[in-house]
């Protein structure tokens, strides 16, 4: 299995995740993604896809002023993240079972 | 505020990314190194290894952030002309998605709906002439506004008709439209929502015959009387509080429950039947202003006496807020 494919297809669902949790600015919303087991995620996939969840509105970004560097840009989950969220946890839980069912399947005829 | 100070190091990288991304237009750029900008110089700090090891080459990483935040490609950077005039801009969106085939066939649909538009104007532009000319709405015929008698009302009206259908036949074909035409046919789309609100309202209330049967205790041959004092209007309400208006009461024989027919009452407004008899059984009695015919308060009504009757309107349901439930775990 490729893990970086994997990645690819559910990076929306587990950056939305995140910040549905809580507001988050880009590297914290990295750092939360990496803490939760998801070490090999590449920084610029994760900027990135914030900018884009945010330019298709399911996510909102705000500006909070920093004395240490520059301003951070938070991002909060909206509405149609929220659902977009409620869609994908969907669409992992049946898929993750399904496959769950023919690896454990397959281990048995194995064993 | 303190001045950030950037490792020369970092500068340069993300002078690098920015390069890469030469070919996106400035404000998509900016957003993305925003966004990069803002994270590498705070993790610089946490690291110690050279950036391009940690991130990898910048052109990596740009195209990374270019994949992920769904943007084509690094192409050949386009030669940059000079930028279009928003004129001339605003006629190629209108000119690309005018040849939409989607747009063309709602194109068509529109014309051959038009006649609609042209009976709908008509009508708009009546009420429009006749309420900005002062005139009420009638209170026989809701839907249109008192202009003079009834036959002046109608006949502007069907002239109304018969210009607007003429004149949208005769411009129909003609490539580009009148801006005179378009301007005519704006006004008349705008004023054409509140005419379309009173409409809804007119239909909405009850019809100015409703029959409702009352009982009222009196004096035989006297009149109406309430508990001995004689009746001189009445003032009907809906259930939910609504004044009624032109409301015709019979009593149980089903004879009119007239007030005063025939009083040489020259300022009562008296309701006239299709057949021309006059209707001395609608309820409240209104009364013109003295020398014209018209009811400057047609809402008027006594302050009502005790606790009130009134059912409000059910209002729509509440819906309780309900928190949206942390994630289930599996």
């Amino acid at each position: 299995v490729d893990r970086s494919q994997l990645l690819k297809g559910t990076l929306d669902a587990a950056v939305l995740a995140v910040v549905a949790e809580q507001d988050g600015y880009g590297y914290d919303v990295l750092r939360r993604l990496r803490a939760a087991g998801l070490t090999d995620l590449g920084d610029a996939s994760v900027y990135g896809t914030l900018r884009r969840l945010f330019r298709d509105g399911a996510l909102t970004s705000y500006v909070v002023p920093s004395d240490e560097g520059p301003h951070r840009r938070y991002y909060g989950i909206t509405e149609r993240g929220r659902t977009q969220l409620l869609e994908a946890r969907t669409i992992w839980s049946g898929f993750a079972r399904a496959l769950t069912a023919l690896l454990e399947l397959d281990v048995e005829v194995t064993a | 505020v303190t001045a950030t100070v950037v490792p020369s190091e970092v500068a340069a990288y993300l002078a690098a990314i920015r390069d890469a991304l030469g070919d996106l237009g400035p404000e998509e750029r900016d957003d993305l190194m925003a966004e990069v900008e803002a994270s590498l110089i705070e993790t610089a700090g946490e690291d110690e290894r050279p950036i391009a090891t940690r991130l990898g080459p910048p052109d990596e990483f740009a195209a990374e952030l270019r994949a992920s935040a769904g943007l084509p490609p690094a192409g050949p950077a386009p030669p940059s002309p000079a930028p279009p005039s928003l004129v001339a801009s605003l006629r190629a969106v209108i000119a690309q998605v005018g040849s939409d085939p989607r747009v063309r066939r709602i194109g068509r649909l529109a014309t051959d709906l038009a006649p609609i538009w042209w009976l709908a104007r008509a009508y708009v532009a009546f009420v429009l002439i006749g309420r900005l000319g002062g005139a009420d709405w009638s209170f026989s015929h809701p839907a249109i506004p008192r202009i003079g008698h009834g036959h002046l009302a109608a006949f502007l009206l069907v002239a109304a008709v018969v210009g607007s259908i003429a004149l949208g036949l005769r411009e129909r074909d003609r490539h580009p439209p009148r801006r005179a035409l378009l301007l005519v046919n704006l006004i008349l789309a705008v004023a054409a929502v509140p005419a379309a609100v009173h409409l809804l309202q007119v239909a909405g209330a009850p019809a100015p015959v409703d029959v409702v049967p009352i009982a009222v205790a009196g004096p035989a041959g006297s009149g109406l009387a309430n508990g001995g004092v004689p009746v001189r209007n009445i003032y009907p309400y809906s259930r939910d509080g609504r004044l009624l208006h032109d409301v015709l009461l019979y009593d149980g024989d089903g004879l009119p429950l007239a007030v005063a027919p025939g009083a040489a009452d020259p300022l009562r407004r008296v309701l006239t039947a299709p057949g021309g008899q006059q209707v001395f059984n609608s309820f409240p009695i209104r009364y013109f202003d003295p020398g014209t015919t018209r009811v400057s308060h047609p809402n008027a009504a006594p302050s009502l006496v005790g606790p009130s009757p009134f059912v409000p309107a059910p209002a729509a349901p509440r819906r309780p807020a309900v928190r949206r439930a942390a994630a289930p775990r599996h």
